[in-house]
């Protein structure tokens, strides 16, 4: 299975949704599938999941995707434990798991190919919803699933492969589309979040 | 005698052994200091001094502390428990103008407030300053680059004036305001209660306008040298 297959399916299901994405691979992918207003780039490890459940928490009223990867999350644990503490039912992470610390130019084996299991990490958090697919059927069954027991955490097993690395690169930098994502939440919201300069 | 029969002979004695296991038991007898349990050893190297330092905040102190992050405009507070400023803990769980989240990482804390400023809200973080330093690449990886507002507030634990002498805190202390001006984040120690609502605000107003984190460090001298009229001179 390939993550931008999987992409595909998740941004033809999303709405008013907002996306919270992780670094390289997924982002370019996310980039080049989803030009929505409600996406935001984080762009480095360990912090996307952590990002996804700060504005799902702040803003109770919307969904919350977070793109995370099996190098970003096990960057930072500690933030499965937070979320399995809150488990706020607009709140779904993603993990693709390819199995590989794979940036631009290293394709090195992540503890996912050396014995480490995310789903049962998270489990073990508390993230009593935690599962793993396999296939692009699974997962688009799993992004359905039902938010009643809380937060959605599914690992999502992809192939390693180059599909990323030959994409065009985002143009936006993070202040950029920080402002872009702050005037369209204003905007979805009905609230103020820059106000008056002066 | 030859030298290692000599040596052999005094591990082996009985009361050597005796003394050793003595003196190694006064250095490890717990001591009860309210809700820290130090033991003889950490007397030795100043843990004694900070776990009693940590009980000395006042409720109004800490009430002060708390009504200023309200009043300016903080509604959003992550945060890793620590022991100097525990007494604010039940006033911000206690007051639904904060949503507060319990994080087991610093870093977390950071992300987490980071998030919530996305979405329109106005985060302060809570946290002993060793995680100032723990959360630092986190720090410089979302709030920094996207320009995000974040009030940091540490306890300043192994500040010059407060524990300095501490072997726990030492190094954190003296590392923590180098490192905030290295990476350039504006920051106030405050070693008492004087004007504290208004450097509270003007942290929280001056962390929203230039949209950059800010941090408060709060010294051992905060929490014991409040001022007995809030607002007024200290003493």
């Amino acid at each position: 299975m390939k993550r931008i297959d999987c992409l595909r399916i998740l941004n033809s299901k999303l709405t008013n949704e907002l996306v919270a994405t992780t670094l390289t691979g997924t982002a370019w992918e996310w980039n080049h599938v989803s030009q929505r207003e409600g996406n935001i780039k984080v762009g480095s490890m360990g912090n996307a999941s952590a990002v996804a459940l700060g504005m799902a928490l702040g803003l109770p009223t919307r969904r919350v995707f977070g793109l995370d990867s099996d190098g970003s999350v096990f960057m930072d644990l500690a933030t499965l434990t937070t979320i399995g503490t809150y488990m706020p039912p607009n709140l779904s992470i993603l993990v693709f798991d390819n199995e590989r610390y794979s940036g631009t130019r290293i394709d090195q084996p992540s503890p996912s190919a050396l014995g480490s299991d995310l789903e049962a990490i998270a489990l073990g958090a508390g993230i009593s919803t935690a599962k793993t697919v396999r296939t692009l059927e699974e997962f688009e069954t799993a992004i359905e699933m039902d938010d009643e027991d809380g937060s959605t955490y599914i690992v999502v097993k992809i192939e390693n492969e180059p599909t990323a690395r030959n994409l065009p690169k985002p143009t936006h930098d993070y202040q950029e589309q920080k402002y872009h994502f702050w005037r369209y939440i204003e905007r979805t919201e009905n609230v103020e979040i820059l106000g008056a300069v002066w | 005698m030859p030298r290692s029969k000599r040596r052999l002979r005094i591990s082996n004695s009985g009361s050597a052994w005796k003394r050793i296991i003595r003196d190694l038991r006064r250095l490890t007898m717990p001591v009860d200091c309210g809700e820290v349990t130090a033991t003889t050893k950490d007397f030795a190297h100043g843990t004694y001094k900070a776990a009693m330092g940590a009980s000395d905040m006042t409720p109004e102190l800490a009430e002060q502390l708390v009504g200023a992050l309200r009043e300016g405009g903080v509604d959003f507070v992550p945060f890793l428990p620590e022991s100097r400023l525990r007494a604010i803990i039940p006033l911000i769980e206690g007051d639904e103008t904060f949503t507060v989240v319990r994080v087991a990482h610093e870093g977390s804390a950071m992300s987490i407030a980071s998030g919530a400023a996305l979405v329109g809200r106005i985060p302060a973080v809570y946290m002993e300053q060793t995680g100032i330093l723990l959360g630092l690449y986190h720090l410089l990886s979302v709030p920094m680059r996207a320009g995000l507002p974040l009030v940091i507030l540490g306890s300043y634990v192994g500040s010059p004036a407060d524990s300095g002498n501490n072997i726990t805190w030492t190094g954190y202390g003296k590392a923590v305001e180098p490192v905030l001006k290295a990476v350039g984040i504006r920051y106030q120690v405050l070693e008492d209660g004087y004007r504290l609502r208004e450097r509270v605000i003007d942290m929280v107003r001056a962390a929203l306008a230039e949209k950059q984190p800010t941090c408060l460090l709060l010294t051992g001298e905060f929490t014991t040298k409040m001022v007995e009229s809030p607002g007024s001179e200290p003493k």
